[in-house]
């Protein structure tokens, strides 16, 4: 197996406008690991995901995939290349069905990486696979988020960027993401996880990386940060 | 009435739904994925029909009629994708007002096209070989080929819905009507999407221009008529709504039919002549429709999945800038002792043009509304300061102080119904109130002169001469467009900016927003009235062509060409406009197609505007 990081950026500088968001932010996420990124609200994970994907393209720094430079491309590109996105606000189609949401999601088969059909995404989220003909627009928080990161499976990545994806939900709903989750990382697939939930974070990834202020202040193994109590209070407490 | 007397008038306006409805259709499906509000898919409507008849005419027999419907349809769905590719392609990253510009150029290049090609006379069409006949039904004879177009509809609705129920192309376009960003990260290019919706709506035009042949004789008008039409069916069934577009369309083609067969008929000892009304039904339906249902029969809110673009801040204007405008005017006061009395002319519109487009400007920039028919109160301050005269014997003076205020009027009444609305179904709802207005114009003889309108309204004595009138203009105009300016920087313009950036923490602030955006209505309304009373008295004449959609759309050109974001912009846009108009009206008979191709390079060129543009690269120099 290659030492080249799965995902990388390097330096990246990100705007909203005029407003700059992401200063310098540098951070590897290694084939099969599973990383989160924590901080507080506005420290720019969501920001740094999207400049991952190429939906916010950077004024600096550069965005490498597997090796291969992605800054630049168009996010249908970044797709392609084997990189998946679930965004924040879950964003399902509200007017398609779930079957139809999934096709949405549809890319060929990809060497490496873990192949998902239908079926088996409704073995992953059993709730799905009782709603098939529901429209995106009439199922409950848990569900859409479920089904968002079912979506993005479609494409057959070989890593996924999951945007907080315990916002939201209810304790036994996050219990039950957390699982999937766990499951995905069996199966191979490499995650960059933003969160703010540090508990259920801790129990979903290997590696944390902390931003504050669009700067990343913080790198290290997920059991020594749990270790740590004066970097939580410095950069994570409210 | 009996039913032998309505049955050809409703099966007549069965049979225009059938073609209203591929049209809209077609603009709906674009507008739905794209975002853009194609002007132009009525000019691809009418070049349906014109290469429907030319294969006709080319290739006799059922195999012309038919294969040229076919032919009519393809060829213009490769115009379309040469539209998409060639121009809107370049500009989707602009502001959405751009492609809304750029779309109007075509408008004005494929009208002059048509021209070059085919004539300015119009051109009647072949009868449907095989559907030539009538057939008696319930005693009244029904063309067959009004019965073959009522099939049309239906067959038509039910192959898009399989299309887009049950191909991946189609599931892809319903999600990218919702979410298009997502969409492309979920690894889809959206460029083939786009092209390929394109394509689907230009061939549903052309098809419904040429299965119109047998029907009307294609002419030069067919597209701003087709396209007012398609925006109305698409706005009263809702947005991205096929269900819905064929719901409006029926219902627009059984009312206009009833309209035509009721005549006159005596209600309460008036008598009233409903076939006069089917001129401006459709745009009652359509107010009645957004009164009731904002967001159309069927339609839904818009969703907004891009955050919204960052607006450029309008610094308030320093002490440059007045001292700038002082000189300025001084200057333009100046003109008449070194130029020539035809520049004078010109510079007169000029000056009136400025103050409409200023006057728009200040609905679509710190209005953050864009009005498609604002020409109803330049329109409106031109019949008022021209009745005012002629039949209540006012001064000229009087008049155009007066005009004003009545336009004003008119902008709150039209304002109160239009701010319960936002985007494009606003857009569209001053296009309905446009539209009411001109027909209006356009039919009450007695006091409108009608189509002919009233000629002989010239300026008093003492500025009849062309010099003394452009001063006159110009002592009008300055004032006014200062006027506009000092309103957007006054608290009332940073309420009215507060209100399009962020309504909602704008309510939180105390700002009541839309009271705010229907009082921006009537200082609008009364800049563009002044501008048209100013007109009326320059030109000696008017007619409907005033307030009719093509000046709604010249104001919105003068204001996007400019550059909505700044001040200065729409005025120099406005100045530019004219001039254009005016030079190449001199030397070409096809103004059009070089005033679109001038737009058209203007736009791929400055994505942000003349002014805007130019004050980009020069960040400091120049007013904003």
């Amino acid at each position: 197996m290659s030492t080249t990081p799965l995902i990388e950026g390097r330096g990246l500088d990100s705007f909203y406008g005029r407003a700059q968001i992401l200063f310098g932010v540098s951070l590897t996420v290694a084939r099969g690991e599973v990383v989160a990124l924590l901080g507080r609200n506005g420290a720019g994970k969501s920001t740094t995901l999207k400049t991952l994907m190429g939906l916010v393209p950077p004024k600096a720094g550069e965005v490498l995939f597997d090796g291969t430079r992605v800054h630049g491309r168009p996010p249908y590109a970044v797709c392609r290349a084997g990189l998946g996105y679930v965004p924040e606000e879950r964003r399902v189609f509200a007017e398609l069905t779930v079957e139809e949401n999934l096709e949405v999601g549809r890319r060929p088969a990809r060497e490496g990486a873990p192949h998902w059909t239908p079926p088996r995404l409704y073995e992953l989220f059993p709730n799905l696979g009782r709603m098939r003909d529901r429209r995106g627009g009439e199922m409950s928080g848990g569900e859409q988020q479920m089904l968002t990161i079912a979506r993005t499976l479609m494409g057959n990545p070989l890593a996924v960027l999951l945007d907080e994806p315990s916002e939201g939900l209810a304790p036994v709903i996050v219990e039950q993401m957390g699982e999937a989750i766990r499951a995905l990382k069996r199966e191979g697939l490499t995650l960059l996880i933003s969160e703010q939930n540090l508990r259920f974070a801790a129990s979903i990834t290997d590696r944390a990386v902390i931003l504050e202020q669009g700067h990343v202040r913080y790198e290290g193994a997920m059991a020594d940060l749990m270790a740590d109590a004066s970097v939580r209070e410095k950069y994570l407490s409210v | 009435m009996t039913f032998a007397d309505l049955a050809p008038q409703l099966v007549n306006g069965l049979a225009n739904a059938s073609t209203l409805f591929l049209l809209a259709s077609g603009l709906s499906l674009i507008f739905g994925v794209t975002r853009v509000v194609n002007f132009a898919h009525g000019s691809l409507y009418m070049l349906g029909t014109y290469v429907g008849i030319s294969v006709t005419e080319h290739v006799s027999g059922p195999l012309g009629f038919w294969g040229g419907i076919v032919v009519a349809g393809l060829a213009v769905a490769v115009v379309g994708v040469l539209i998409e590719t060639l121009v809107l392609k370049r500009i989707y990253h602009a502001p959405e007002l751009f492609q809304l510009l750029a779309t109007f150029a075509v408008v004005l290049i494929v009208k002059d096209l048509a021209l070059i090609v085919w004539g300015a006379e119009d051109i009647l069409g072949p009868r449907a070989p095989g559907l030539k006949e009538a057939v008696e039904i319930a005693g009244s004879a029904i063309p067959e080929y009004d019965l073959f177009l009522i099939a049309m509809g239906p067959v038509v609705l039910g192959l898009l819905h399989l299309l887009l129920s049950r191909t991946r192309w189609g599931v892809l376009v319903r999600a990218a009507t919702e979410d298009r960003e997502m969409v492309g990260a979920l690894g889809v290019n959206q460029a083939w999407l786009f092209t390929g919706v394109f394509a689907l709506g230009s061939l549903l035009a052309g098809l419904a221009g040429a299965l119109q042949i047998p029907r009307e004789p294609a002419s030069l008008n067919l597209d701003l008529i087709a396209i007012t039409d398609a925006f109305v069916v698409v706005v009263v069934g809702g947005l991205g709504s096929l269900h819905g577009a064929f719901v409006a369309a029926l219902v627009i083609g059984i009312v206009k039919a009833l309209c035509v067969a009721l005549g006159t008929v005596e209600v309460a000892g008036f008598g009233i002549d409903f076939t006069r009304l089917t001129l401006v039904v459709e745009f009652l339906l359509m107010a009645g429709t957004l009164a009731v249902r904002p967001f159309g029969l069927f339609g839904r809110p818009v969703a907004v999945s891009e955050p919204s673009r960052s607006v450029a801040a309008v610094v308030a204007p320093g002490k440059r800038f007045h001292v700038g405008f002082v000189i300025g005017v001084a200057l333009l006061a100046c003109a008449p002792f070194v130029v020539d009395e035809y520049l004078l002319v010109l510079g007169t519109d000029i000056l009136v043009f400025a103050l409409f487009a200023a006057s728009l400007h200040f609905l679509m920039g710190p209005g953050g509304m864009v009005s498609f028919g604002h020409a109803a109160f330049f329109g409106a301050g031109a019949y008022v300061a021209a009745l005012l005269v002629r039949q209540a014997g006012w001064s000229m003076l009087g008049a155009i102080v007066a005009t004003p205020f009545a336009a004003a009027a008119l902008g709150l009444a039209v304002g109160w119904f239009c701010v319960r609305l936002a985007g494009v179904y606003l857009a569209m709802l001053t296009l309905a109130f446009a539209q009411i207005a001109w027909s209006i114009a356009f039919q009450w003889d007695d006091v409108t002169g009608g189509s002919n309108g009233l000629v002989g309204i010239w300026p008093a004595d003492w500025a009849s001469a062309k010099r003394d009138y452009y001063w006159l203009t110009l002592a009008f105009c300055a004032p006014a467009v200062w006027a506009l300016w000092h309103v957007t920087h006054a608290p009332f313009g940073h309420a009215l900016r507060a209100g399009r950036d962020a309504p909602a923490r704008a309510e939180a602030l105390g700002i009541h927003v839309r009271r705010t955006r229907w009082f921006a209505f009537p200082i609008a309304a009364a800049g563009a009235g002044l501008a048209g009373a100013l007109f009326v008295f320059s030109k000696g004449s008017l007619s409907p062509e005033v307030m009719a959609i093509a000046r709604s759309v010249d104001g919105l050109v003068m204001v996007l060409l400019g550059g909505v974001q700044t001040l200065t912009g729409p005025v120099a846009g406005a100045a530019l406009f004219t001039w254009l108009q005016d030079e190449t009206l001199r030397h070409t008979e096809y103004w059009r197609l070089v005033l679109g191709a001038v737009i058209l390079a203007l736009v791929l060129a400055f994505p942000r505007g003349v002014v805007g543009s130019l004050s980009a690269l020069f960040p400091k120099g120049g007013a904003r």
